[in-house]
């Protein structure tokens, strides 16, 4: 599958969620300058998006290395695309971070496919959140991170790709089915069938998550 | 609303009923209310997420953005439809003429070498017309 497999310049007509007419794409302005060749704009664009695009890619591969080679290309395709993009705004009903979107989570999980799981996220482990207030908890943390990452990577493709869009960006369903290429319907099952299989994997770890709610 | 039902929308939209369909919501927190079962799986539902927390990303490097800029910078054929088109055009065909016009000169300098030129030479400055030819010095400023 290609990173942009199925996703012309500009989002199916009967896409849910973005009905044409909807308000603007804040990003049509700086697709429009890059279209013209202004690198600023693009440079605007990862200004905007970078962090969002890299943490998807991150959590879909499991390697800095491979999250940074995608959103490198992610951003050279936003490039390449500007000049032809049809979105909402512009004759089609897409907005453009959707699109990058797409393609980060297409060429991530085709690295994934290709190469595995890159496995340096538990090398990331200064990144964990809120490591606690000791070095015990700060321990506990950083192991029940460890072992939430691997069962995440566990998940089949659609279902990991849908959960880390969910829950770690906050997207709505029909913006998630939109990326995935998939139905409302479809997306929802991908949610539910991640989130029973994750909450069984990690039946054990409840008491530890029940403890910090505590803290 | 039934706890079959709650727990199916719970495992679709997660805990934060906020992101549940708006005629879903007064429902469920009806069920909460008097249904232990269905306050339990919430509790489930809520640990789930705060596990999944647990996981930051790590920011991309720095020198990200720098590559990908010299990317388009070293290409810059491939950006902005027609206008990246133009420019590539341009800085391949401004490449081409300091090769000649770089070419010339130097047939130029070495003719003057084996054959004596007036003082008031209007060319006596050659190579300058060269600079003004390099694609990368026409789009510099932009990049």
């Amino acid at each position: 599958m290609s990173a942009d497999e199925g996703m012309s310049p500009g989002a199916p007509a009967d896409v849910p969620g973005h009905a044409p007419g909807a308000s603007a794409d804040p990003d049509l302005p700086l697709v429009a300058a890059m279209a013209k060749g202004e690198t600023r704009a693009l440079r605007a664009l990862m200004d905007r998006h970078m962090g969002r695009v890299h943490g998807v890619a991150w959590r879909l591969t499991g390697s800095g290395a491979e999250a940074e080679d995608v959103a490198q290309e992610v951003f050279l395709r936003a490039w390449k695309t500007a000049g032809k993009w049809k979105g909402l705004g512009n004759g089609g009903t897409a907005r453009f971070s959707t699109w990058l979107y797409r393609v980060a989570a297409n060429a991530a999980t085709d690295r994934v496919r290709r190469k595995g799981w890159g496995h340096d996220g538990l090398d990331a482990a200064g990144e964990i959140a809120d490591a606690g207030p000791t070095p015990e908890a700060a321990l506990a943390r950083s192991d029940m991170s460890a072992r939430v990452q691997a069962e995440i990577m566990a998940l089949p493709d659609r279902q990991r790709a849908a959960l880390v869009l969910s829950h770690y960006e906050g997207l709505g369903n029909p913006e998630i089915g939109e990326i995935l290429g998939v139905s409302v319907e479809a997306t929802e099952s991908l949610l539910a069938r991640a989130r029973r299989a994750l909450r069984a994997a990690l039946a054990d770890m409840k008491d530890d998550a029940s403890w910090r709610e505590g803290q | 609303m039934t706890r079959e039902m709650f727990e199916d929308l719970l495992d679709r939209h997660g805990p934060d009923l906020a992101r549940w369909p708006e005629g879903a919501r007064a429902a469920a927190e009806t069920l909460l209310a008097r249904d232990a079962a269905a306050r339990e799986a919430m509790a489930g539902a809520q640990a789930l997420a705060r596990m999944l927390d647990t996981v930051a990303a790590p920011e991309p490097g720095s020198a990200l953005y720098g590559r990908i800029l010299a990317e388009v910078e070293a290409s810059p054929a491939i950006g902005g439809g027609l206008f990246g088109w133009m420019r590539g055009v341009w800085a391949q065909g401004g490449a081409l003429a300091a090769a000649a016009a770089l070419g010339l000169t130097i047939g130029f300098i070495e003719a003057r070498a084996s054959t004596p030129m007036p003082t008031d030479d209007p060319f006596a400055a050659g190579p300058a017309v060269v600079a003004p030819m390099t694609g990368v010095e026409s789009f510099g400023g932009e990049f």
